[in-house]
C-alpha cells in the first residue's frame, strides 16, 4: 500500500454543494483577480472581520485556488490568522467576533447563520501553531476525527489510521507504538501527528496556522516536505511569518497589511517582481 | 411468597367500616422490586458489612476484631430484662414509636428504648431531642407518639392540643432536683434564699456577691444557665420569677449543653449556675451544690436523692413526665412501650441519675395508661396553673381533659 | 546613527551573595517549621483520639446500637446512616455539580444577556459556597423534609409506594396478628370472622373473633388466634426497601439532598477550576476536527479534567460527611436503633452520635465519642482513598 493510496472506505455521499464549484461571482472583479483560477476553492468578496468595534480584516476580495498551497504572509496583527480562522468558523468561539461580506467554500456559504460549523469543519481541517495532540494514544489521536463522524469496524479504523499516518509520513516512526501516549513524541512528530489527525477525516481544505513556528529546523523541513506531498490532494492554506517558507512551500502568496489585502498572486511573481511598494519593502525585510 | 396472592375484595363490616376480605394484589412493579429486594438484600447487607469491616480492619489492623452474629441489627435479643410478658409471642410486635422532647429526659428514654429493643426487636423506637417546648410543638399536631417533658404542659400547649383534638396521657416517671451550683472555692455562700436568688438572677439585681449579702467578697457574679428552650430554664424562671413574666438578666452565659455549664461554673470563682440534679451528681467533684432555704421550713436543704424524694428540697424538686398521644397508645406496641417505661421507671431513673417517684404514683400512672385517663392535672379548668407536690396534684379530681 | 541614545550611567554596589544565601536558607527553614507544626498538631490530635478511643474499638462497638450503658453502646445505625447519606450525597452532587460547571465553562453563549445571566449564576455560586452549612439545614427542612407543605405532612404523605399497612392486634393468647388495610389513613378494619389476617412472618391466620363479653376458649391454639371484636388495633406500616413518599420527611434522602446543597457550590467551583486548567488548544483541536461541543466535552475536556474534579469534589463530600450542623436541623439528635432500611427512613450520622456522646457528663461516653471519631476518620479516609484511586486511574490512562 503506498502512502497516497486511500483505503476504499465508503463514507457516504459527499454533500452536493461541494461537488461543483459553480456560481460565477456577481460582483466586480478587481485587477489582481484577473489571472486567478476560474474554479476557486474559496472565494471571498468584500470580506470584513471584526472583534467588537475593531475591524481586523478590511473588505478582502480573493479566490484561493483548489489543490494548491496558498501562503498568507504579513506582519503580526495584519489579520491573516483572523482570516484563516473564519474559513472554518473557529472564530465562533470568540464572543465578540463577527464578519461581513461573502466567504464561500466550493460555492457554499460559510458565514451564514444557518451554516452548521460542525459540518463545515469536517471538510476543513486545521493544524495549529503549537502541536496539540490529545492526551490519548497515538492511535486514538488519529482515530478521534473518524470516530466523531462515522461508525466503522475496528479493522477499517485501523486501516484508516495507518493510511493517515503514512500520508503524514509518520507511520514508520510510530507503527510499533500506536498504543503509546502521543505526548511522548517529539515536537515535530507531534505536529505531523496533528496533520495525520486532520487528514483522517479527508477534508478538502487544510488550514495551517504557523505550523512550524514551534519546531526546530529539521522538523520544519519534514513538515514542508509533507506540505509539498499533500498539495496533490488538498487545498492548503498556510499562515507563516517565515518568508523563506512561503517562497519554498507555496504556489500562491497573499500579502496582508493592517487588515488589507495588499497583493495576491503566484508566489514566484510576488517574490521576484512585486507590484506594490509595500510588498517589496516587506519581503526584502525593510519592515515587519 | 409473603402475604399471599389473594385477589382484592372489599366487604362491609358489621360496624360499617370497609374491610378487606382479600389482600390487594401488588402491582407488577412492586412485586418485582420486592423480589429484587429479597434477592439483593442479603447480598447488599453482607457486602456493606464486609466493606466496613475491611476498612476498619485495615486502618486499625491491630485492634481486636471479634466477629459475632453478623445478621440483624444491634445487640442480640437474648437476656433481655423483664418486659411485661415479653417472652411470649408478643415479642413479635412490629412498628415504630417516635419520641421527642426534653434533653433532660433523653437519657431516660434512651435507656428505656435500648432495653425495650431487647424484648421487642422489631419495634423501632426513635428518640429525638428538641427541648420540652420543641417536643410539644410536634406533639400538639400529632406528629410524635410521646413527648418528653421536664415540666408540666403549659396552658398554651394544652389549648393547642384541644384545638387539634390531640388527646393525651400525662405520666410522671421520676423526680429531678434543679440544682444551683457554685465554684468549689466559693466558701462564702453556705445557703441561698429565694429572695437572694431573685437578687442574683433578675435584671437590675446584684452584680457582685457583696451586694447580695454584706460580708461576702467583692467578686463579680458570673451566671451560667441552660437555654431558653429547655424545660429546666422554664422551671427555674417559674420558681424564681413567678407569674410576672419578667426575664432573667441578659448578661448570663447560656448553653443547651449542660457539660458547658459545668465547665463554665468550674472555671470561675465567682460563678453560679443551675441544671438538673443528675448532672450535679455526675460532677459533684467539680462544682459545689448550694443548699436552698426551704420557704416553708426556713431551713437550708442540699439536693440529694432523699431530700428530693421527701420533698424537703423545695421549691426546686420537680417531676419529669412523658406525654403520650392517646390515639397512639391504642397500638399494641405503643402500649407495651409505655407500660415498659413506667414499670421500669424507678430502675431507669436510678441508672441515669434521677430520683424514683413513690410507688403509689407509678401505680396511678399505670392506671392512667391502662384506662386511658386522658388530660392534664396541672392546669385547672379555668386555665390557671396548678403546682405543688406531685402527690397532691396528680390526683383524679384534678384531671382536666381536652374535651370540656 | 548619531542619535543612538547613550546607556544611562548607573551606580551600583554588588549584593552580598552570602546574605542572599542566608535569606534563602532562612526561608526554607520557615517553610519546614510551619509544615512541621501543622503535621505535629495533626499527629497529636490523632494520637490523643486513638489513645482515648482505642480501648472500645472492637467489632461489637461497630455492630451495636447506641445505649445508655457504656459497655453496650455502639455506632452501627449512625455508621450506616453516614455511609448512606455520603453515598447518596455524592451520587446527587457530583453529576449536578460537574454538569453545571460544564455549562458555565464549556457552553459560553454568544448572546450578551445570556452571558450576563451565567455571570449572575456564577456570582451566586461563589456566594453560596460561603454560606454557613447550618443555613442549608434550615432550607432543607422546609424544602425537602416538608416540601414547602404542598404535599401534606410527612406523617400523612400525599403519595407513597412500597409500604403495606396493617392493623396490628394482640390476640387473647398474646400473639401478634396483622389485618391488612388499604391505606395509611384508611378507617380501621372491623373485626369480623373471616377477615384476612397474617402472622408477622406472613402466614395466614384464621381469626376467631368473639364478642366483648364472650368466654375465652380453653384450647391454646384457638386462644392464640382469638380476638375480641372491640379490641384495639394499631396502624403500622411495613416498609419495603424501595419505600418512598412525598414529602420526604426527616429521612436519609432529605439529609443527603441537604448535604448535596452544601457540597454543590464547592463541587461546581472545583470542577470549573479543573475544566479551566485544560488547555484551550485541546478544545480547538477537537473543534477543528468537527466535534460538537458535547463531543469536545465528553472526549477531550472532561477526561483531562477528571483528576482535578475528583480531588476537589471528594474532598468537598468528605467534608460534608463530617458536617453535624445541617443534619442536626434535618434529623435532630436521635436515639435510633437500626440502620436505614430505605430512602426515607429515619437516620442519624456519626458526627451527631459523637456530639451526643461528647456532651454527656460521664467520662466513659467521652471515650466512646473518641472511638466514634476514629470510625468517622476511617470512613473519610476511605472516601479520600477512592478519590486518589480514581485520580490515579485517570492519570494513568493518558
Amino acid at each position: 500500500m503506498t502512502p497516497a493510496d486511500s483505503p476504499s472506505i465508503d463514507r457516504g455521499p459527499r454533500d452536493s454543494g461541494s461537488s461543483t464549484a459553480s456560481a460565477s461571482p456577481a460582483g466586480d472583479t478587481t485587477s489582481h483577480l484577473a489571472d486567478a483560477p476560474a474554479d476557486p476553492a474559496i472565494r471571498m468578496r468584500a470580506f470584513s472581520a471584526f472583534y467588537g468595534d475593531f475591524q481586523a480584516v478590511r473588505a478582502i476580495d480573493a479566490d484561493i485556488p483548489e489543490r494548491q498551497v496558498t501562503a498568507f504572509i504579513g506582519p503580526s496583527g495584519c489579520g491573516k490568522s483572523t482570516l484563516l480562522r473564519w474559513i472554518n468558523r473557529m472564530n465562533d468561539l470568540v464572543a465578540e467576533a463577527r464578519a461581513e461580506g461573502q466567504l464561500r467554500l466550493h460555492g457554499r456559504d460559510v458565514l451564514g447563520k444557518d451554516v452548521d460549523a460542525v459540518e463545515l469543519r469536517r471538510h476543513v481541517g486545521m493544524v495549529f501553531q503549537k502541536p496539540n495532540p490529545f492526551p490519548k494514544s497515538i492511535h486514538d489521536n488519529v482515530a478521534f476525527g473518524p470516530r466523531l463522524h462515522l461508525t466503522m469496524s475496528r479493522s477499517d479504523l485501523d486501516a484508516l489510521v495507518e493510511w493517515s499516518l503514512r500520508k503524514a509520513a509518520l507511520w514508520d516512526e510510530v507503527k510499533d507504538r500506536l498504543r503509546k501516549p502521543a505526548l511522548g513524541l517529539s515536537g515535530g512528530q507531534q505536529q505531523r501527528l496533528c496533520i495525520a489527525r486532520a487528514i483522517a477525516i479527508e477534508p478538502r481544505v487544510l488550514l495551517m496556522d504557523e505550523p512550524c513556528s514551534a519546531l526546530d529546523p529539521r522538523s520544519t523541513v519534514a513538515i514542508e516536505d509533507l506540505i509539498a506531498e499533500l498539495r496533490r490532494d488538498y487545498t492548503i492554506i498556510i499562515v507563516t511569518h517565515n518568508m523563506q517558507q512561503a517562497a519554498r512551500a507555496s504556489d500562491f502568496t497573499a500579502f496582508l497589511y493592517e487588515g488589507t489585502l495588499v497583493e495576491f498572486g503566484p508566489t514566484r511573481a510576488i517574490f521576484t517582481r512585486p507590484k506594490e511598494k509595500q510588498t517589496e519593502n516587506y519581503i526584502t525585510g525593510r519592515f515587519g | 411468597m409473603e402475604y399471599g396472592d389473594a385477589r382484592r375484595g372489599i366487604g362491609k363490616g358489621p360496624l360499617g367500616g370497609p374491610i378487606l376480605t382479600k389482600y390487594p394484589r401488588a402491582s407488577l412493579i412492586e412485586r418485582s422490586l420486592r423480589a429484587l429486594g429479597g434477592r439483593l438484600g442479603p447480598i447488599v447487607e453482607a457486602s456493606m458489612t464486609l466493606v466496613v469491616a475491611v476498612a476498619i480492619a485495615t486502618s486499625a489492623g491491630c485492634t481486636r476484631i471479634e466477629p459475632t452474629a453478623t445478621s440483624g441489627d444491634g445487640p442480640s435479643t437474648n437476656g433481655g430484662p423483664d418486659a411485661g410478658g415479653a417472652s411470649s409471642g408478643a415479642s413479635e410486635l412490629l412498628g415504630n414509636v417516635s419520641v421527642d422532647g426534653s434533653s433532660t429526659v433523653f437519657p431516660f428514654s434512651e435507656a428505656a428504648a435500648g432495653d425495650f429493643k431487647k424484648a421487642f426487636p422489631n419495634v423501632a423506637v426513635t428518640v429525638a431531642v428538641s427541648g420540652t417546648g420543641g417536643g410539644f410543638k410536634r406533639f400538639v399536631i400529632g406528629e410524635t407518639d410521646i413527648s418528653n417533658a421536664s415540666r408540666p404542659i403549659t396552658a398554651e400547649e394544652f389549648s393547642q392540643c384541644r384545638k387539634n383534638r390531640v388527646a393525651f396521657l400525662e405520666l410522671p416517671f421520676a423526680y429531678d432536683g434543679l440544682t444551683l451550683v457554685a465554684h468549689p472555692s466559693n466558701d462564702w455562700v453556705d445557703q441561698l434564699t429565694l429572695d437572694q436568688l431573685k437578687q442574683i438572677f433578675l435584671e437590675g439585681g446584684a452584680s457582685r456577691w457583696s451586694e447580695v449579702k454584706p460580708g461576702w467578697p467583692d467578686t463579680p457574679i458570673k451566671i451560667f444557665s441552660p437555654g431558653t428552650d429547655s424545660g429546666t430554664y422554664d422551671y427555674f424562671r417559674e420558681v424564681v420569677v413567678g407569674k410576672s413574666g419578667a426575664a432573667l438578666r441578659s448578661d448570663i452565659s447560656v448553653s443547651e449543653d449542660d457539660n458547658v455549664l459545668v465547665t463554665g461554673v468550674a472555671g470561675e470563682p465567682g460563678a453560679i449556675g443551675f441544671f438538673g440534679a443528675s448532672y450535679y451528681f455526675e460532677n459533684s467533684d467539680r462544682v459545689r451544690a448550694i443548699p436552698i432555704v426551704n420557704p416553708e421550713r426556713g431551713q437550708p436543704v442540699a439536693p440529694s436523692a432523699e431530700t428530693i424524694r421527701s420533698g424537703a428540697y423545695a421549691p426546686f424538686g420537680r417531676p419529669l413526665f412523658i406525654y403520650v398521644n392517646a390515639k397512639s397508645i391504642r397500638r399494641p406496641e405503643m402500649r407495651k412501650f409505655v407500660e415498659f417505661q413506667i414499670e421500669n421507671a424507678g430502675r431507669f431513673a436510678a441508672r441515669v441519675g434521677y430520683v424514683a417517684l413513690p410507688d403509689a404514683i407509678y401505680a396511678s400512672a399505670l392506671d392512667h395508661a391502662a384506662n386511658r385517663l386522658t388530660g392534664t392535672h396541672y392546669i385547672a379548668a379555668d386555665g390557671t396553673k396548678r403546682s405543688g407536690a406531685i402527690e397532691s396534684v396528680y390526683v383524679e379530681s384534678n384531671r382536666v381533659d381536652i374535651e370540656p | 546613527m548619531n542619535d543612538e541614545p547613550h546607556p544611562p550611567r548607573i551606580r551600583y554596589a554588588p549584593r552580598s551573595l552570602a546574605r542572599r544565601r542566608r535569606i534563602d536558607r532562612l526561608f526554607v527553614g520557615v517553610c519546614v517549621a510551619t509544615s512541621a507544626a501543622s503535621i505535629a498538631v495533626l499527629v497529636a490530635l490523632l494520637a490523643a483520639i486513638v489513645a482515648q478511643g482505642y480501648a472500645q474499638l472492637n467489632w461489637r462497638f461497630i455492630r451495636s446500637a447506641p445505649s445508655p450503658s457504656i459497655e453496650e453502646a455502639g455506632v452501627w445505625p449512625a455508621l450506616m446512616g453516614t455511609i448512606w447519606v455520603g453515598a447518596i450525597c455524592a451520587a446527587l452532587a457530583l453529576p449536578t455539580g460537574v454538569g453545571t460547571a460544564i455549562l458555565l465553562e464549556e457552553y459560553r453563549p454568544r448572546r450578551r444577556w445570556l452571558r450576563r445571566l451565567l455571570g449572575f449564576i456564577q456570582l451566586n455560586i461563589g456566594n453560596l459556597a460561603g454560606v454557613p452549612s447550618v443555613v442549608y439545614g434550615i432550607l432543607g427542612l422546609t424544602a425537602f423534609v416538608n416540601l414547602f407543605g404542598l404535599f401534606g405532612s410527612p406523617a400523612s404523605p400525599s403519595w407513597e409506594i412500597g409500604a403495606r399497612h396493617f392493623d396490628q392486634y394482640l390476640t387473647e393468647g398474646d400473639r401478634v396478628v396483622l389485618v391488612p388495610v388499604a391505606a395509611r389513613d384508611a378507617p380501621d378494619a372491623a373485626l369480623v370472622p373471616g377477615a384476612v389476617a397474617f402472622t408477622p412472618q406472613g402466614r395466614r391466620v384464621d381469626l376467631n373473633v368473639i364478642g366483648p363479653r364472650d368466654r375465652l376458649p380453653r384450647d391454646e391454639d384457638l386462644l392464640e388466634r382469638t380476638v375480641r371484636s372491640d379490641s384495639d388495633g394499631g396502624r403500622i406500616s411495613r416498609e419495603a426497601w424501595y419505600h418512598f413518599r412525598v414529602p420526604l420527611g426527616r429521612g436519609v434522602l432529605a439529609g443527603a439532598l441537604t448535604l448535596a446543597l452544601v457540597t454543590l457550590p464547592i463541587v461546581i467551583i472545583a470542577s470549573q477550576e479543573a475544566l479551566r486548567a485544560v488547555p484551550s488548544s485541546l478544545r480547538e483541536g477537537a473543534l477543528g476536527l468537527g466535534a460538537t461541543r458535547w463531543q469536545v466535552v465528553w472526549n477531550v475536556t472532561l477526561p483531562a479534567a477528571v483528576p482535578g474534579i475528583m480531588t476537589g469534589s471528594i474532598l468537598a463530600i468528605s467534608r460534608a460527611v463530617g458536617e453535624a450542623a445541617p443534619i442536626l436541623i434535618i434529623a435532630g439528635i436521635v436515639y435510633i436503633s437500626t440502620a436505614p432500611r430505605h430512602l426515607v427512613d429515619d437516620f442519624s450520622v456519626l458526627p451527631l452520635q459523637i456530639y451526643n456522646w461528647a456532651q454527656r457528663p460521664q467520662p466513659g461516653f467521652h471515650a466512646l465519642a473518641a472511638s466514634g471519631i476514629v470510625v468517622l476518620l476511617v470512613i473519610l479516609l476511605s472516601f479520600n482513598a477512592v478519590a486518589i484511586f480514581i485520580r490515579a486511574r485517570a492519570q494513568n490512562s493518558r
